[in-house]
C-alpha cells in the first residue's frame, strides 16, 4: 500500500511540477505574443492617422 | 507449486500469487505513469495549437519587417523548445519513479521473475537520480514489458491449473466409480483368495486411500526435487541440486509422482502445473489407490514380479528396475484394461481369450495404446496374459489358487 501510494503521488507531484512549468512558458509565449500585436495596433493606428492627413 | 486437496482445507500461499501481486502492483503504477504521461503530451500539444492562428497572423502581417518577423519566430520557437524539454524532462522523471520505487520495494522478487535482464537495475539508486538515465529507461520499459508478459504467463497457467483440477476432480470420480464396481470386487475378492471379508477391507481401503487423497501441482523443479530425494533417495542439498540439474539437462523429468506420507498417513500425488495429461492422471491415482505397494495383496505382487518380462526388449536398467515393481506394474495392467474396454477390445470384467490376445497385439502393432499400456504389454510375458486377466489356478499365487488382479 505505501509503496504504490508513494509512487503515484511522486508520480503526481512531478505533473504538478510540470503543469507549473508549463503554465510559465504559456505566459512567456503570450508575452511574446501581447508585445508584437500591440507593436502591430500601434502601427495600424500610425499608418490610419497618415492616411487620414493624406485624404484631408 | 500449488496444493489441491479436494477433501481438506486448502491452500499454501505461495510464490506464485507473491509474484503476481508484485507484478499487479508494478503494472497499476505504470498505469498511473502511462495515464499521466498523456496528460503531459496533451498540454505540449495544446500549447502547440493554442496560439496557432495569432502566430500565423503575425508572422503574415504587412506592417512587420522581415528582420522582426524572424526575431518574433526565434522568440517562438524558443518556448516551444522549451516545452519540449520540458515534458522529456518530466517523461524521464516519470519513468524514474516508476522503476525506482520497483527496485527498491520489490528488487528481490522481481529479479527472481524476470531474471537476468532486471539485473542491471539492482543499483537503483541511480535511478533516482532523474535526468541521467533516459537510455536506461529503454531498458526500464522493456523490463516492464516483460513484467506484463509474465503476469500473462502465470494467468494462462492458472487457468490450465483449473483445467487440470477439474481433469484430476473428473479421473478421481471415474476410478472411485470404477473400484466400488461389481466387476472390481469381484477381482479383488479373488486376489484377497476369496476371502469376502478381506476383499471389502480392500476395496474399503482403497476408496479411504482416494478420499485422502492429496493432490499437487508441481513446476519442474518441484517435480524432480521430489523425484530426486523421495523416489532416488539423495538427501545430501549439493547432490539433490547436482541431479535435478542433470535431470532438466537430459530432459528426464519425471511428468507425474505419487508416494505414500507416512507423516501426513495419506498418498499424495504431484502433477505438473499445466497438466492435460489424463493418462498421467490416471496413472497418479492408481498408483494412490493402493498406496503404491502398500495395499497390494501378497500373492498379486507375486504375480506381477514373475510375469515381469525382463529381456527382449530396448529399456535401460534403471527403466527395468521400475517398471518391475509391483505398483508400477499393477498401474500399467489398470491402464491397458481400461483402454481394451474403450477401444472395444474386451470388455472389463470379461474374460480374456487368445481372441482378444490377438486383437491386442495386432492393435500394438498398429500403435494403439498409451505409453503405459505399452509398458505392459512390453514386459509382460506373453504366456502370462491370459493368466493376469482371467483366473490363475495355481496355488502359488492365492490362498485358494485363483487370482485375478482388479
Amino acid at each position: 500500500m505505501s509503496k504504490k501510494n508513494n509512487a503515484t503521488d511522486e508520480i503526481k507531484r512531478a505533473y504538478d511540477d510540470y503543469s507549473v512549468e508549463m503554465n510559465k512558458l504559456e505566459d512567456e509565449q503570450k508575452k511574446i505574443i501581447e508585445e508584437y500585436v500591440s507593436k502591430l495596433e500601434e502601427r495600424k493606428k500610425v499608418q490610419s492617422k497618415t492616411s487620414i492627413k493624406i485624404n484631408n | 507449486m500449488e496444493r489441491f486437496a479436494p477433501k481438506q482445507e486448502s491452500i499454501d500461499k505461495n510464490n506464485a500469487n507473491h509474484i503476481e501481486g508484485v507484478m499487479d502492483k508494478a503494472i497499476q503504477e505504470l498505469d498511473v505513469a502511462g495515464e499521466t504521461l498523456r496528460n503531459a503530451e496533451e498540454k505540449v500539444r495544446n500549447f502547440a495549437n493554442s496560439n496557432k492562428v495569432v502566430v500565423q497572423e503575425i508572422i503574415d502581417s504587412d506592417l512587420l519587417t522581415p528582420e522582426e518577423k524572424d526575431e518574433f519566430k526565434k522568440r517562438i520557437s524558443v518556448v516551444v523548445e522549451k516545452t519540449r524539454t520540458s515534458f522529456q524532462k518530466f517523461k524521464r522523471t516519470l519513468m524514474a519513479i516508476v522503476v525506482s520505487s520497483m527496485m527498491t520495494s520489490y528488487s528481490c522478487t522481481i529479479t527472481v521473475t524476470i531474471g537476468g535482464s532486471m539485473a542491471k537495475y539492482e543499483a537503483s539508486e541511480q535511478f533516482k537520480q532523474e535526468g541521467e538515465v533516459a537510455e536506461d529507461l529503454m531498458v526500464g520499459h522493456e523490463a516492464l514489458e516483460q513484467l506484463k508478459q509474465e503476469k500473462a504467463r502465470q494467468e494462462l497457467l492458472k487457468r490450465l491449473r483449473e483445467n487440470s483440477k477439474e481433469n484430476v476432480a473428473t479421473i478421481l470420480n471415474n476410478v472411485r466409480k470404477h473400484i466400488l464396481s461389481v466387476e472390481y470386487f469381484r477381482r479383488l475378492q479373488k486376489e484377497c483368495g476369496g476371502n469376502l471379508e478381506k476383499a471389502k477391507q480392500a476395496q474399503k481401503q482403497r476408496i479411504v486411500n482416494l478420499d485422502y487423497l492429496e493432490v499437487l501441482f508441481g513446476n519442474e523443479s518441484d517435480l524432480a526435487r521430489e523425484y530426486v530425494i523421495g523416489g532416488l533417495g539423495v538427501t545430501d542439498e549439493i547432490a539433490i541440486k547436482k541431479k535435478i540439474r542433470e535431470l532438466k539437462r537430459k530432459k528426464d523429468i519425471p511428468t507425474g509422482l505419487a508416494w505414500y506420507d507416512n507423516k501426513k498417513n495419506r498418498e499424495v500425488i504431484m502433477l505438473p502445473q499445466s497438466n492435460n495429461n489424463n493418462d498421467t492422471i490416471f496413472h497418479e491415482i492408481f498408483h494412490a489407490s493402493t498406496r503404491g505397494d502398500l495395499d497390494i495383496p501378497e500373492p498379486t505382487k507375486r504375480m506381477l514380479e514373475d510375469s515381469f518380462r525382463s529381456d527382449d526388449y530396448e529399456k535401460s536398467e534403471i527403466e527395468r528396475y521400475k517398471l518391475k515393481k509391483p505398483t508400477e506394474r499393477l498401474v500399467r495392467k489398470q491402464i491397458l484394461d481400461h483402454e481394451l474396454d474403450r477401444l472395444g477390445i474386451k470388455k472389463y470384467g470379461e474374460k480374456f481369450t487368445e481372441k482378444h490376445y490377438k486383437k491386442m497385439m495386432s492393435r500394438y502393432g498398429r500403435g494403439g495404446f498409451s505409453e503405459g499400456a505399452r509398458d505392459f504389454i512390453e514386459t509382460t510375458r506373453p504366456k502370462y496374459f491370459i493368466r493376469i486377466f482371467n483366473e490363475i489356478a495355481e496355488n502359488k499365487y492365492a490362498d485358494n489358487g485363483n487370482i485375478d488382479v482388479a
